[in-house]
């Protein structure tokens, strides 16, 4: 029997492949994208294993101490205990550096005195024979502009002189995962502690005894080591640490299946559509197998082979097309350091959930058709009147859902939560996707009046749309849920930039700050600056060092004076009121210890003296230059008349791309090692960038969600044309033209397809703002709910318009038929 | 020529040499082999003939759903032979209408609605005395606002007939239109059907295989084997019975 069934589904497959395509397509898409959600986060995982446990390389415990007592006590004793064939200290410190063409900070680590712990090689060069020789990686003397033989200056560590090094060898750490994301440089032991006696702490790491292991020498040192140090095996620190790391990484893989969990939803959605088709396109043939005496049971396992045997193939095919794809997701996002790993067991589970999926999904359409007598299966569909009783437990529980899911929200909100709203977005959305039934025939009913606007074909489809409520559902239903999630991606981003937008005009004054730390800039450098692409207008202050105010003569030390010109002022958002020819704003700092706001400031430079009072207003919570005073070009005039310019500030044009005028403003102070650039749109640049390409990847994702759903109408006015075959003759008898025909159709799709989107729309605008709402609160943060309305109305247009171009086939096929032919299949 | 000599008479719908053939060589059907037939305005004719005389073929022909392989039909005065499908269609909805067996009504309208689908389509005004006087007389003006699962068989045709008649066509086309009925119900509709032929000068042609049927005809018109196989004259339903008998044998 069971041997018959799959037979004959092989000969209803290999017969008609081509109805087969658009289940097929819908299970790859759904599979695939589980398929690659895995690959790419087992790739990403093991690449950030692998990079994380470079450091620990060749060493079997890793201890680190809890407090802070003394390292080389901590080692003699570590050194003593019993199964301890070796140890070391791997102190690293942070120490500022300077070099003849950069400056900045740079990781010092130690290099491990044995061999077996070196994680890494040398490129070129040498291992430091001295103190005061170092080597550095190779991203670091790229972007440094170091070479070998390079020497620079190594700040000590609180207040302890600096000390100069050269470099002698290039270091290759392209194991770790911490290469080129900052500057590294090692060092011997000796070095460091000298440079930061105090705050060169570092793990230790120990070697077994042969016959010892890890295990072992871990209890042993736990039990005879120092107190106060935590021993542990190195694998189990590379696990902590992945742990701490990875924290991002597993929200991104939920985050992820939380996609592909759409998706597949979509897809279950289209392949019970589709088998509903294609079971009413064989209704004839199953009648006559059951008017020949087969069983349902017999039927419906035919039904459910074949099921299995396109699952199967879809999935397969998914699961290699996700496999690639994950792989190609983490070769183009650089995540694949330890190279790609295939996640066996999940994928094969996967391949084996899409096949019991798209039975399952089939189930029910086929359990529908078996229903049917099988005379009655023999006469003509008729698309009798659907009962419109709604279950009152799919109700109750539609209503329990979306109630409870809406008090979450709320509660998010109030609280607030991020967790919260998550939950109630999930538990409110399946409440409203159940209830899509019960409202989306009086909303189509409301809507389909758009549709009198094509006359009579408009009308009849208006009526069309709404007359089979359970399969207008679920059709609509896969394109509320791919829909409303983008546009909750879309609000939620773009809500987070205004308030991010917000937040930064708040911290910083200005969109740009060129500084010179003290030294002055380049006359030119204003000029210089307003040319550049996207910046809308700049200015210089000049300035001068102070030599003191008042009582406070060591505050002063290193602080200068600025003067806002008038076109300086101009690149200020917003001048502060309170900045007048006799008033003076000063770094935030400073009114917490030396001054208040009021009081009269004595300023001395080396030209002048004046007196200034303290103004109420701060200049942005950020500053520009944590040591500069300001005040007016004017009284900046009356206190040293020939100041040179010491900064330039600038106002970025609205809606100019951030990184483009940040990078050709790095480019045009790159020869000046002293200017720093500050203000809000580097910092905007790198958020926006970040969030920007999150937004884009996220929707491309759902977009997969939306395509399945487009399909799906596709599949859905496929099925209402054939089952309406005799309905359109009658329409064409009566003189409706074949193209008042496929503009009927087009319009039932349009109109499903906008009331979809619509839904999804409205209700993914609610979410998105609860989202921001409650993410905000909970850090803390103001925020500004901002709608992308031409983006929204994009998405409508873009479901819209893709559901017209599915209702082409189901329409050209509807067309063709003559009148005659149909009237004669009574 | 069967018009011949009736000068004053004006013809509604003919046909003139009309050959259909389905298939191609050895599988090929001649459904229609020659046909001349006239139909003069507000005559009532019934078309009969056994199954597979061609009598459908030939209502779809003149009806215009349909395309000879050889000859000409008139409607109205109008040749159609050669209109392509817009055409066509629109002669259906503006000069034809139909009455079928079964499944004459949409769905999704409601009765008055269905009447009215031909003038929308048409984007025509509705002539409202016109209207209540066809549903006053076919009994249905309490069932307008029902939609068609709501109606009786018999309410549905008399429904369908409104509807064909709403626009003022040249020809009805009734295909088998109480096939579906019981016999009290199908006799009070094809009474109408010849009290609007006499009354209204409305033209009909009926294809039916029911004698019963044929002899409310004012003429029936005989079919077999896609050929014309004679006529009858105000026949009674004896006259239809011993011709189809003979035509049968």
């Amino acid at each position: 029997m069971r041997s018959r069934s799959f037979a004959a589904a092989w000969t209803q497959l290999t017969s008609y492949p081509t109805r087969m395509v658009a289940v097929i397509l819908a299970i790859v898409l759904g599979v695939g994208f589980v398929a690659a959600t895995l690959v790419f986060g087992a790739t990403y995982q093991a690449g950030l294993g692998a990079a994380i446990s470079a450091r620990y390389v060749g060493a079997d415990v890793v201890v680190t101490q809890d407090g802070t007592a003394d390292q080389q006590a901590l080692l003699d004793q570590v050194r003593a205990v019993p199964g301890v064939a070796y140890a070391e200290a791997q102190p690293q410190t942070w120490p500022s550096f300077s070099a003849p063409e950069a400056h900045g900070t740079l990781r010092l680590d130690a290099i491990p005195g044995d061999p077996r712990l070196r994680w890494f090689d040398l490129t070129a060069g040498q291992w430091p024979g001295s103190t005061d020789q170092i080597v550095i990686d190779d991203a670091t003397a790229n972007s440094a502009n170091l070479q070998i033989g390079s020497s620079l200056t190594l700040a000590g560590y609180d207040g302890l002189p600096p000390t100069s090094v050269s470099v002698v060898g290039i270091a290759d750490t392209s194991s770790s995962a911490f290469s080129g994301a900052q500057n590294q440089a090692f060092a011997s032991a000796s070095l460091i502690t000298k440079l930061a006696p105090s705050d060169a702490f570092g793990p230790i790491v120990a070697i077994s005894e042969p016959g010892t292991s890890a295990e072992q020498l871990r209890d042993s040192i736990t039990a005879n080591g120092p107190p106060g140090v935590t021993a542990l095996t190195s694998a189990d620190q590379i696990a902590k640490n992945l742990a701490e790391i990875t924290g991002g990484a597993t929200v991104l893989t939920i985050v992820l299946l939380g996609f592909a969990i759409t998706a597949v939803a979509a897809s279950g959605i289209v392949i019970a559509n589709t088998f509903t088709i294609l079971l009413t396109q064989r209704r004839r043939h199953i009648a006559l197998t059951r008017c020949i005496g087969g069983s349902r049971g017999q039927v419906r396992r035919e039904v459910l082979a074949e099921a299995g045997l396109v699952g199967a193939v879809g999935s397969a095919i998914g699961v290699v097309v996700g496999i690639g794809i994950g792989f190609a997701g983490a070769a183009v996002t650089g995540l694949d350091v330890a190279g790609p790993v295939v996640p066996w067991l999940p994928l094969v589970l996967t391949g084996v959930g899409g096949v019991a999926f798209t039975a399952l999904a089939a189930y029910a359409p086929a359990s529908r058709a078996m229903r049917v007598a099988p005379l009655a299966a023999l006469q003509p569909v008729s698309d009798a009147a659907e009962l419109r009783r709604s279950s009152v437990l799919r109700l109750s529980i539609a209503g329990a859902l979306t109630v409870s899911g809406l008090l979450l929200l709320g509660a998010a909100v109030m609280v607030p939560s991020l967790l919260i709203a998550m939950a109630g977005g999930l538990l409110s959305a399946c409440g409203i996707l159940l209830l899509t039934r019960t409202f989306l025939p009086a909303t189509l009913r409301l809507v389909g009046r758009i549709g009198g606007v094509f006359g009579p074909p408009g009308r009849l489809a208006a009526a069309n749309a709404h007359r089979n409520p359970g399969r207008a559902a679920a059709t609509t239903v896969a394109l509320m849920l791919g829909v409303g999630l983008i546009v909750t991606l879309q609000v939620g981003a773009s809500s987070a930039q205004a308030s991010l937008d917000r937040s930064f005009a708040q911290r910083y004054p200005v969109d740009v700050a060129i500084d010179g730390s003290g030294s002055p800039v380049s006359p030119g450098l204003a000029d210089a600056v307003a040319q550049v692409d996207g910046i809308r207008l700049s200015g210089e202050l000049r300035g001068t060092a102070i030599a003191g105010f008042g009582a406070a003569e060591g505050a002063a030390q290193g602080m200068t004076i600025l003067g806002v010109s008038d076109r300086a002022a101009a690149a200020l958002a917003a001048m502060p009121a309170d900045l007048s020819d006799h008033t003076l704003i000063v770094p935030s700092y400073l009114l917490s210890s030396e001054l208040a706001i009021g009081d009269r400031v004595p300023i001395q430079t080396s030209t002048g003296s004046g007196d200034l009072t303290v103004a109420a207003g701060v200049l942005g919570q950020q500053g520009i230059n944590g040591d500069s005073l300001i005040t007016t070009e004017a009284a900046l005039q009356s206190l040293a008349p020939d100041a040179p310019p010491l900064a330039v500030w600038a106002a970025v044009e609205p809606g100019a791309d951030l990184e483009e005028v940040t990078a050709s403003l790095n480019r045009l102070i790159a020869a000046e090692p002293e200017l720093s650039l500050g203000g809000s749109a580097p910092e905007r640049a790198a958020v926006s960038s970040a969030l920007g390409t999150i937004i884009t990847l996220a929707t491309a994702l759902l977009a997969v969600a939306v395509i399945i759903a487009i399909v799906g109408i596709g599949n859905t006015l496929g099925l209402s044309v054939i089952e309406r075959t005799r309905e359109s003759a009658l329409l064409r008898a009566l003189g409706l033209h074949r193209r008042q025909l496929r503009l009927m159709l087009a319009v039932e799709a349009a109109l499903l397809a906008g009331v979809g989107a619509a839904v999804g729309v409205l209700a993914g605008i609610g979410y998105g703002w609860i989202g921001v709402a409650s993410a905000f609160g909970e850090a803390g943060e103001t925020m500004v709910i901002d709608i992308p309305w031409g983006q929204l109305g994009l998405v409508l247009l873009l479901a819209v318009v893709a559901a017209l171009l599915a209702s082409v086939l189901p329409a050209r096929r509807a067309a063709k038929a003559t009148p005659t032919q149909a009237l004669a299949e009574v | 020529m069967p018009s011949t000599g009736q000068v004053l008479v004006r013809s509604a719908c003919s046909a003139t040499n009309l050959t259909k053939v389905y298939g191609r060589g050895e599988t090929a059907v001649r459904a229609l082999d020659g046909v001349s037939v006239d139909f003069t305005a507000g005559s009532f004719t019934a078309i009969m003939g056994p199954s597979g005389s061609g009598k459908s073929t030939l209502m779809h022909c003149l009806a215009g759903l349909d395309t000879a392989t050889h000859g000409t039909v008139t409607v109205g005065g109008t040749e159609i032979t050669g209109l392509d499908d817009r055409a066509l269609t629109t002669l259906r909805r503006d000069r034809v209408g139909f009455v079928f067996q079964s499944f004459n009504l949409l769905p999704t309208l409601t009765a008055e609605q269905n009447i009215l689908l031909p003038l929308e389509l048409a984007g025509r005004r509705v002539d409202r005395d016109l209207f209540d006087a066809l549903t006053g007389s076919l009994g249905i003006t309490d069932r307008l606002r029902h939609r068609p699962s709501e109606l009786s068989g018999g309410q549905q045709q008399r429904v369908a007939i409104a509807r064909s008649l709403i626009t003022g066509p040249q020809v009805i086309f009734a295909d088998e239109p109480t096939g579906a009925l019981d016999s009290r119900t199908g006799q009070s509709l094809l009474r109408y059907l010849r009290s609007s032929s006499r009354e209204s000068g409305q033209t009909i042609v009926m294809v039916t295989h029911d004698p019963i049927a044929a002899s409310y005809a004012d003429r029936v018109v005989l079919l077999a084997d896609g050929r014309l196989a004679g006529e009858l004259i105000e026949p009674s339903t004896d006259d239809v019975l011993a011709v189809m008998r003979k035509l049968g044998s």
